[in-house]
């Protein structure tokens, strides 16, 4: 029996194509979004754990003031492997600077991507990314200030995953900057740069390690990899965009299901005589649920299905955006057959139980109420009686009415519109605050254009410049960790700010923002730091939070910073310059100049701009979607009211107005929630993976952009209306006349 | 003369064949004059009463009103001539819902040049203090009062009732005729009903009888009645 009232679902689904056809698009949308992100995700971790098992990644780096002695003993002794690396970085033209690291056998063993391993002292092993940036390929010659080499391979390299020149930088840049390796002889034979040692833990006790080498030699530089943010910023970027992707899905099948639901209430009122009749002739609940269940299911199924396989055919383009973008190999296609499966059912899950509440509500009238059309089901709503309008003019009165009228269908517009614009105004939120964290780090906190930090303290500056000192520390319980730096309190390098703009002059202790969010700690605090170098405890009281959204930094007197750590009055580690200085480079620890910081600054949107064109596309077509569904229903509810329209002489124009434009003020109420509500959100999704990472983001919306955001908004408004005039031009005079036959 | 009908046909095409909705109609009524137009059902009257109120095209002859003929307007021309001076009366009322009794009189008055005052048009229909209630909570009579202080508000020249009283009970539907002769006295509206209740006949000027689309009978009621003195 139920076979045969079936027949009517492909009649009701083709009378309303446009309906079924929007929840068909935003249920694929959901399903595509939902494979294609956890699928590549996924797929990137899961070769990124591979590449790390592989490649024995380190769990410590080291810099000593004295060689290492007998490595062998040490490893025995702490259950550890050391490997020792030399590294030095050599500009290939003024813009360009390659970083040269000796080959390594035992820990951050380089992985070659494409072409072979290094054969003979005269070949190289790029990174991919800086060799298709600077149009290398393998077999060609670069040269270098000691030599000629051939490019024999590409590789990748554990601790170098986000190939960041700085530690302070916050985007690669391929065209600046990239990674190398050598053969261990060719590096002593040049005998240039840095000496470190990579150290890989293979017992929980190994970490005591690191107090041996306090304790028996002087530790120069720690660091865990965890502080590694050519590591850390991996996580933190795949955390991100794993939320993303589950996220997003759920609030898109949230609105469907909203929408479907609307949907098939409105068919079930339409029907309620049917229904009655059926009960009438003895059709049972299960059966009559189950024949409205079809409508969803025909909804779930081709958007889910379409969605998977849309999904599965961008996972390969992502993962490689994201592999290239991280310089993680693809070692394997590992599909995870879980997500298939999850975001095949995930429409069900979300469209059957909305589906099944509203046929449920209907099936509990008795068959008598339900063959009368239920009429007494139509209620005033609280809104309608209490809402005061006599005042307005007819058209302004109309349209309240009718917004009013159905607040479940009010609230899925403003909920629809919401996200839409919530996506639209994500690129323009980006985009604002970039530039916003760059105007303000480089133009109004750090005034230096170069910053050197040398490899030992001295007490006597020579160079010219501003001296500074600085070390790490860490909190207890916190694994991230931070620099503390001592700055002259006259400083004329770093002008730091307080909320409202004011400089806080240096004679306090100044926590950035980025360590306020990661500590969790606000002015007046007093917290316990433990240098991450000699293990001693400090307790400092936190004066002031600067607002400066790059380094999870403390800053205080210099003297008071020497004082604590028990050092010279006068001695300092970092100069900060605005002119290049003369030092001798084995003096250096690290160089850095601003413009390295800005070059990167400024590519941070570039490998984004697809993604927003994406995420735009998605905000174009939830919004049409949603705002042509809800307008088709309002003209579907208003069928005979438009056609009576007609008979009283109302134009074209006019009913046009008075029925598309109802949606003018949700849209607008819509688009003003998804301002706040965007910024709380991402503000919370930053919070929730930037910690660790040294800077903060400053969520920054500009006028302008709103502006644009609302004119795009309307625009799809505009079109939508367009696109439902020729509904209400298709209805008859007669309309209104039938329903005196009824 | 305020509508003339001449020669009118017009047919719908079923299956195979031409059925004649209406077949050469020829009528007139006068200013004021209250119309009926009786008959069975798919007799023609609502095709009839639809084409004198423009929201239908006869496929030949005229139909003048106030000297225009309405076959001869284009579409734009049939909304503004529906506009100014037509007033529709349906059986099943459909006034809005979502909105209330006052606010469905101003569907009317809003398009209208030279509306009536609402307050006077509710307190003739008897309805002003239910101004603010919504069709819901109205029985069907004064449901159909308001639908009649909507038709009336805009001050039309004619005013078109399909079935008006068809959907009440005998005493509702004797309080809305006396509404409708009480309009027709009040403003001189020329009133069309079209019904199967012949009694009501006896309140018109004219009685006009139809059988499959043709007029078997057109006389002037030379006996007219009082709507209060309407029996059946």
């Amino acid at each position: 029996m139920v076979m045969v009232l079936n027949k009517k679902i492909k009649r009701v689904i083709l009378s309303q194509k446009a309906v079924y056809i929007g929840s068909i698009i935003l249920v694929m949308l959901s399903s595509l979004l939902y494979t294609n992100f956890n699928i590549s995700m996924k797929n990137v971790e899961k070769n990124k754990n591979l590449f790390l098992k592989i490649t024995m990644i380190e769990d410590a780096k080291v810099i000593t003031q004295k060689p290492l002695e007998n490595i062998s003993e040490l490893e025995n002794k702490f259950n550890v492997l050391i490997d020792e690396r030399k590294q030095l970085d050599v500009n290939i033209n003024s813009n360009t600077v390659l970083r040269i690291f000796e080959k390594t056998e035992k820990v951050d063993i380089s992985y070659i991507v494409e072409g072979k391993n290094i054969e003979s002292d005269n070949d190289i092993l790029l990174d991919p990314n800086f060799a298709k940036a600077n149009n290398i390929k393998i077999g060609d010659y670069i040269e270098l200030p000691f030599g000629k080499f051939i490019v024999k391979g590409f590789f990748s390299m554990p601790d170098y995953i986000y190939p960041l020149k700085s530690d302070t930088d916050m985007m690669v840049n391929y065209n600046n900057f990239g990674i190398a390796i050598l053969s261990k002889n060719k590096i002593n034979e040049i005998n240039k740069g840095i000496n470190y040692y990579l150290i890989k833990y293979k017992s929980k006790d190994s970490y005591k390690i690191k107090d041996y080498i306090a304790e028996n030699n002087f530790i120069i530089f720690y660091q865990d990899i965890k502080d590694n943010p050519r590591y850390s910023f991996v996580d933190a970027k795949l955390m991100g965009s794993t939320k993303m992707g589950s996220a997003l899905p759920v609030i898109i099948l949230l609105l469907t299901s909203l929408l479907v639901c609307i949907v098939i209430w409105r068919i079930i009122k339409t029907e309620f005589s049917q229904i009655g009749t059926l009960y009438a002739l003895g059709y049972t609940k299960k059966e009559i649920l189950f024949h409205y269940l079809s409508y969803g299911n025909i909804i779930a199924l081709l958007g889910g299905v379409s969605g998977t396989i849309l999904g599965l055919i961008f996972v390969k383009p992502l993962t490689s955006f994201f592999i290239s973008y991280f310089n993680i190999p693809l070692i394997e296609n590992l599909f995870d057959i879980k997500y298939i499966i999850i975001s095949l059912l995930i429409p069900y899950i979300f469209i059957i139980p909305a589906i099944s509440f509203v046929t449920l509500k209907a099936l509990r009238l008795s068959p008598v109420n339900l063959m009368r059309g239920n009429n007494e089901i139509i209620k005033i709503g609280i809104l309608e009686k209490k809402i005061n309008i006599t005042k307005l003019k007819f058209i302004s009165k109309f349209r309240i009415r009718e917004v009013t009228r159905s607040l479940p269908r009010l609230f899925v517009l403003i909920f629809g519109i919401t996200i839409a614009s919530m996506f639209l105004l994500l690129g323009f939120l980006y985009k604002n605050s970039i530039d916003y964290l760059l105007n303000q780090s480089m133009n109004e906190v750090y005034k230096y254009e170069y910053n050197y930090v040398l490899k030992a303290y001295e007490d006597d500056n020579n160079y010219g410049g501003e001296e500074y000192n600085l070390s790490a520390f860490k909190v207890e319980n916190k694994i991230e960790s931070f620099a503390v730096l001592g700055i002259k309190p006259d400083s004329k390098m770093i002008n730091l700010t307080d909320e409202s703009g004011k400089s806080i002059s240096i004679n306090s202790v100044i926590a950035t923002r980025p360590l306020s969010n990661t500590l969790n700690i606000k002015e007046g605090d007093k917290i316990i730091i433990t240098n991450k170098y000699s293990n001693k405890k400090y307790e400092i009281k936190i004066d002031k939070i600067a607002e400066v959204y790059t380094g999870n930094n403390i800053y205080m007197p210099l003297s008071d910073f020497n004082k604590i750590m028990n050092l010279n009055e006068n001695s300092f580690i970092g100069i900060f310059s605005s002119n290049k200085l003369n030092i001798d480079e084995d003096k250096i620890l690290k160089f850095e100049t601003k413009k390295d910081f800005e070059e990167a600054f400024k590519t941070i949107l570039n490998p984004l701009k697809a993604s927003f064109a994406v995420i735009s596309l998605f905000a174009f077509v939830i919004s049409l979607v949603v705002i042509y569904i809800i307008t088709g229903i309002s003209i579907e509810e208003n069928k005979n009211n438009i056609s009576m329209f007609k008979i009283f002489g109302y134009t074209n124009n006019e009913i046009n107005s008075l029925i598309l434009n109802t949606a003018t003020i949700p849209v607008i109420v819509g688009f003003l929630i998804s301002i706040p509500l965007l910024i709380k959100s991402m503000d919370a999704l930053f919070r929730s993976f930037s910690k660790g990472i040294d800077f903060a983001f400053p969520l920054k919306l500009e006028p302008l952009s709103i502006v644009l955001s609302f004119i795009i908004m309307i625009g799809i408004y505009e079109l939508s209306k367009y696109l439902s005039k020729k509904k209400i031009l298709n209805i008859s005079l007669s309309e209104a006349l039938k329903s005196q036959r009824e | 003369m305020l509508v003339q009908l001449k020669n009118v046909n017009k047919n719908f095409k079923s299956m195979q064949n031409i059925v004649f909705s209406l077949n050469s109609i020829n009528l007139e009524a006068d200013k004021g004059e209250i119309v009926t137009i009786l008959g069975p059902s798919g007799s023609g009257k609502s095709t009839l009463l639809n084409i004198i109120g423009g929201i239908d095209r006869a496929d030949s002859g005229s139909i003048i009103i106030e000297g225009v003929d309405l076959n001869k307007l284009n579409d734009k021309e049939i909304t503004k001539y529906r506009r100014n001076n037509i007033g529709y009366i349906f059986q099943f009322y459909n006034l809005i819902p979502n909105l209330n009794i006052y606010e469905n009189i101003e569907v009317s008055t809003n398009i209208s040049e030279n509306p009536l005052k609402i307050e006077e048009v509710l307190d003739g229909v008897g309805m002003l203090d239910k101004r603010n209630k919504f069709p819901q909570e109205l029985s069907g009579g004064e449901q159909q009062r308001v639908s009649i202080a909507r038709a009336i508000a805009k001050n039309p020249k004619i005013l078109l009732c399909d079935e008006p009283t068809g959907a009440l009970d005998y005493k509702t539907a004797k309080e809305i005729l006396n509404l409708l002769e009480y309009v027709n006295s009040k403003y001189k509206t020329t009133i069309f009903i079209v019904t199967h209740n012949t009694a009501i006949s006896r309140m018109s000027d004219r009685i006009i009888r139809l059988r499959s689309g043709e007029i078997v009978e057109n006389i002037k009621n030379n006996n007219k009645i009082s709507a209060k003195g309407v029996e059946w």
